[in-house]
């Protein structure tokens, strides 16, 4: 068996790729929009990886939650966050943001009435925590 | 959106924390009687105008299909944003304990 295993390696005609870091993995990263994304930016945790082609793989990702961003050549973007593990592929796809209010931009104010006839507005909840959900029953 | 309410919104003390979710399909009298068929009890409304949606650029003519989901710190800036993504409720749990951390 270690003769055929060394058989194997020798067998691959490539030369062996760097080893990876201990505890990584692979990320697929698809970006998706209303329009076609040829290439796009990728930072991980705020740090930028460079310019891929879209969809890509990025490889020897540190296993752990990171913040995912991903930018188009128009500046559209998404933040999100991904988990890689250890010796598998995750995978995000992300639709890029085209309009803000983007992530580090002041959330505008709103004011609406809620449907117990209460007044809601986002001046008020300053100092709290506020979560936004927009969605559409159809 | 139920899970909403069991993972996150039973979990934070209302004292530090809100969520308040909108809609602009629908109507209030739908929205009053699904409410409680799903245990739901955060605060809802019903955007008829599409104001808020618009005002955060929600939508598929803004590039922004909802669902989306935005955090918005205890300074009023935005930390979190995602649009047309699902099963995120975990992320965002995360992501709202972290910003209850902050001073």
């Amino acid at each position: 068996m270690p003769a055929l295993f060394l058989l194997a390696i020798w067998g691959c005609g490539s030369p062996p790729e760097p080893f990876p870091p201990p505890d990584s993995g692979a990320l697929r990263v698809s970006a998706q929009s209303s329009s076609p994304i040829d290439s796009i930016v990728i930072r991980l945790d705020d740090l930028e990886q460079g310019g891929f082609a879209n969809p890509c793989t990025l490889r020897s990702v540190v296993a752990g939650t990171h913040k995912l961003t991903v930018l188009d050549s128009t500046g559209a973007r998404t933040d999100t966050m991904v988990t890689v593990r250890r010796d598998e592929l995750a995978s995000s796809v992300v639709r890029l943001t085209r309009v803000g209010p983007f992530v580090g931009n002041e959330a505008p104010n709103f004011s609406a009435r809620d449907i117990d006839n209460r007044n809601r507005d986002l001046a008020s909840l300053r100092g709290k925590v506020v979560f936004l959900v927009f969605f559409e029953y159809t | 959106m139920p899970s909403f309410q069991y993972v996150i919104y039973t979990k934070y003390d209302t004292t530090k924390f809100s969520l308040i979710a909108f809609e602009n399909l629908s109507s209030t009298a739908w929205l009053k009687s699904y409410r409680p068929t799903k245990g739901i009890t955060y605060p809802v409304v019903f955007d008829s105008t599409g104001g808020t949606f618009s005002t955060y650029k929600v939508g598929i003519s803004f590039g922004n299909p909802p669902p989306s989901y935005l955090l918005i710190d205890k300074k009023g800036i935005v930390r979190y944003r995602t649009d047309a993504q699902y099963n995120v409720t975990g992320v965002i749990d995360t992501k709202i304990s972290e910003l209850l951390a902050e001073p």
